[in-house]
């Protein structure tokens, strides 16, 4: 049969990993992957930009503190196909969503550092924290897997861009040269992605992604390009699933990981239901954060407008993994408007924000058309202080709120809000109620 | 078994036996024990509970006389010494639901728990169910008398014992503009789908958040003379001295800070410096006359556009504020400007 050079048909072959361990050769078997540090070193190398940089092991259950996290993102690489994973990122080969891929399930590579020049307001990045075990743990994304720690140390006199630049294409690298271990392996399973023609009574759905939008270190990749100008556009699930979407958003810890984007839970709920009990048709992926109401009603518009000429009738909605709150919402809230008069009917993931003990109001916009909302759970919600910890990578101070002072990365901690925060507590099934 | 908990119970004139609207103006009275809805009240408290007095106004006098009759109930709750306060329940009656509602929030501010009941229409309702008090959804007359006072009395037993309580669906209560995260057991995404196809089924379904209108905020009256006018800078820019002082957080501001701005023709890039969490702070920094535009204020004082520009400056941030500490940070400056004379303000929007 010929190849249909158009498709979107992904296989995605998967190595369950349980271990990573440095040794004198890059390796996977059965669960564990060895990895040749210096050659890992070698191919990750750009003196000009980072002047050094650590890489570190992290395993659940060690007593270790993971601080100044950037990203985090799933090692895999394209075996065959047209494109790159992560494309955009290596070279124009695109677009993304068929063939066939490795990926390391149980892993991920973090990376981590700190900016050279001062930053300020929005475009700044949060303090992002994963603790290793521990009372914290089930609320920090990656805590549960095992994971390959870049510490990147900027050169001197080299500038922010430059330097967060040259972080996207360390982690990725990365990411491409541990599962690259598994190209000439057999995956145990395979799994297979395409959106198969299903039943014509089933209703036809589409995931709405609101992307954050808003400068440098507040920013999504679509293909190796931020979203600045981004109209609203389709995407096909498989194109999330092998990369297209990167992440260079540090603003709130609990944000979007790149590991989200390709482990989107709508996404893949989605596809677990297609056939089954929706028609599922795409991903509508447009930016929140425009910066005036006049904007943030017309990417309503532009969204709700996409999704009825896709010939959606309902659409669910999320911003990345559930971050709403500041100024945004409007955007979120503009959008589902837009959708329900446009007959298109919608249910929307969000977080509350408000205070720990719930009695404030949890979201800064509503419109009424907003009747059928899916909640993650407050982010000011207590959770247990976090105890000392052995081991800590990526720095030796952390500053959880720019209102405290900096203090030691290992002594005791209480934070609301730890790294990738609202993708876990959706994952994990927190909600809230009226109490 | 442990002596039954006290209940002082709070029924208008009408409830009380005293008669219909003619007895609306009927002063506070107490009298012991339970009185007409009290009776199936007590049997309700099922021997856990006694109600050891009733406290009967009527609505029309009530409202003529709230502060009089607070101080009233106030006293006899001195006395009686109850565990629990009951008030109503109200059904749709607004009157009566305000004053249930403003009892209750007096009895809560002495530390006595109360409960008492309403329709999810009923005045009374919408104003203190953001003061978050307990309020007993009920029918809207007293058709529904029985079923809410079961309810009320069972909810009235937990607070007086101080156990935990249920979500509003489990104990009935009216959404208190209080939130509790709860684990669900089940994915965010699963959820979402399963409402989707209840919603595209046209199958019953419930959001989980229903959200609160926000209040409408009414504009001053215009000022009459600008010439002669006292204005004052206020913002939420997150616009400090040099060195964050009064350590403002980058969000979730819940206290402001005041600079004097006196002799000054306008802000001096890097004597200031920007905290706030939600802008790109460049622009601020390097000239925080744009944020905060006290030049362009002292060329309309000089130009006698404006009477005068008051000495200081007042900051908090914006930033993922609560809205109630918003609203308390808004309400003690606004007190300190009432207090200075200041006729105007301006609030530069980040």
């Amino acid at each position: 049969m010929a190849r249909d050079g158009g498709a979107f048909r992904l296989e995605v072959g998967v190595f369950p990993l349980h271990r990573m361990t440095f040794a004198a050769e890059t390796r996977y078997q059965d669960g564990t992957l060895s990895i040749d540090r210096a050659a890992l070193l070698a191919t990750l190398a750009e003196p000009r930009v980072i002047a050094d940089l650590e890489i570190h092991l992290a395993h659940p259950g060690e007593s270790c503190r993971i601080v100044h996290v950037l990203d985090a993102v799933a090692p895999m690489v394209k075996v065959d196909g047209r494109s790159t994973v992560y494309a955009g990122f290596f070279g124009t080969t695109m677009p993304a969503g068929n063939g066939r891929n490795h990926l390391l399930r149980g892993a991920a590579v973090l990376v981590c550092a700190t900016f050279p020049d001062p930053t300020s307001g929005a475009l700044s990045p949060a303090e992002a924290i994963i603790d290793m075990s521990g009372p914290a743990a089930p609320y920090c994304a990656c805590a549960d897997i095992a994971n390959l720690v870049l510490v990147c140390h900027p050169a001197p006199g080299v500038t922010n861009a430059d330097f967060d630049a040259a972080l996207h294409r360390a982690k990725l690298k990365a990411a491409v040269y541990l599962a690259r271990a598994t190209t000439a392996l057999t995956p145990p399973t395979v799994e297979t992605y395409e959106l198969q023609p299903v039943a014509p009574d089933l209703p036809r759905v589409v995931y709405v992604d609101q992307l954050h939008q808003q400068g440098l270190m507040a920013q999504t990749f679509l293909y190796g390009k931020h979203t600045q100008g981004l109209e609203p556009t389709i995407l096909h699930p498989n194109e999330m699933l092998d990369g297209a979407l990167v992440n260079g958003n540090y603003r709130a810890p609990g944000r979007a990981a790149t590991y989200a984007h390709t482990h989107n839970f709508l996404v893949r709920e989605l596809y677990r239901r297609h056939g089954h009990d929706v028609n599922f048709l795409g991903v509508v992926i447009g930016r929140g954060w425009q910066d005036s109401q006049m904007l943030k009603e017309r990417q309503g518009w532009m969204t709700a407008r996409v999704a009825r000429l896709m010939g959606a009738q309902v659409a669910m909605i999320s911003a990345d993994v559930g971050g709403t709150g500041g100024n945004n919402t409007i955007d979120f809230m503009q959008t589902i408007k837009a959708c329900e008069q446009m007959g298109v009917q919608t249910v929307a993931v969000m977080q509350e924000a408000g205070n720990p003990d719930g009695s404030d109001p949890t979201l800064v916009d509503f419109v009424p058309e907003a009747n059928a909302l899916v909640s993650v759970g407050g982010i000011g919600w207590h959770i247990p202080a976090a105890p000392a910890v052995q081991r800590v990578i990526g720095g030796t101070t952390v500053q959880p709120s720019i209102a405290e002072n900096p203090h030691d990365a290992s002594g005791p901690l209480a934070v609301t809000c730890w790294y990738g925060a609202i993708w876990k507590r959706a994952e994990l099934g927190l909600s809230a109620v009226d109490a | 078994m442990t002596e039954a908990l006290r209940v002082v119970h709070y029924l208008n004139a009408f409830f009380g036996g005293l008669g219909g609207e003619a007895e609306a103006q009927t002063p506070v009275r107490v009298q012991p024990g339970p009185v007409g809805p009290g009776r199936l009240l007590e049997q309700a408290l099922a021997g856990h509970a006694q109600v050891i007095a009733t406290l009967i106004c009527g609505d029309g006098y009530f409202a003529e006389h709230e502060e009089a009759v607070v101080e009233q109930v106030r006293a006899h709750w001195r006395t009686l010494q109850p565990d629990v306060c009951i008030a109503g329940p109200a059904f749709r009656a607004g009157r009566y639901g305000l004053a249930c509602g403003r009892l209750c929030l007096e009895a809560e501010r002495l530390h006595i728990p109360a409960v008492t009941g309403m329709h999810s229409e009923n005045p009374g309702s919408d104003l203190y169910r953001p003061e978050h008090l307990y309020i007993i959804a009920t029918e809207s007359s007293a058709v529904g008398m029985r079923p809410a006072l079961e309810r009320m009395a069972a909810l009235a037993l937990k607070r007086a014992r101080r156990q935990p309580i249920g979500t509003a669906a489990e104990e009935g209560f009216l959404p208190r503009a209080v939130r509790r995260t709860v684990s669900t057991g089940t994915p965010a995404a699963v959820r979402a789908v399963d409402m989707a196809l209840k919603k595209w089924r046209g199958e019953p379904y419930t959001s989980e958040l229903t959200v609160e209108t926000f209040e409408t905020i009414p504009p001053a009256p215009p000022i009459t003379d600008p010439s002669q006018t006292l204005v004052a800078l206020v913002t939420e820019s997150g616009l400090v001295r040099q060195g964050n002082p009064d350590r403002l957080p980058s969000a979730a501001a819940t206290h402001w800070a005041a600079y004097s701005v006196a002799g000054m023709d306008r802000l001096v890039a890097g004597a200031w410096e920007a905290v706030h969490g939600g802008y790109d702070n460049t622009a601020a920094l390097q000239d925080p006359n744009r944020v905060v535009p006290l030049d362009a204020l002292r060329a309309l004082e000089r130009a006698g556009v404006i009477g005068k520009l008051l000495d200081d400056l007042f900051v908090t941030v914006g930033n993922m504020g609560s809205l109630n500490a918003m609203k308390r940070i808004g309400a003690e400056i606004a007190a300190t400007l009432v207090q200075r004379g200041v006729q105007a303000v301006i609030l530069p929007a980040t």
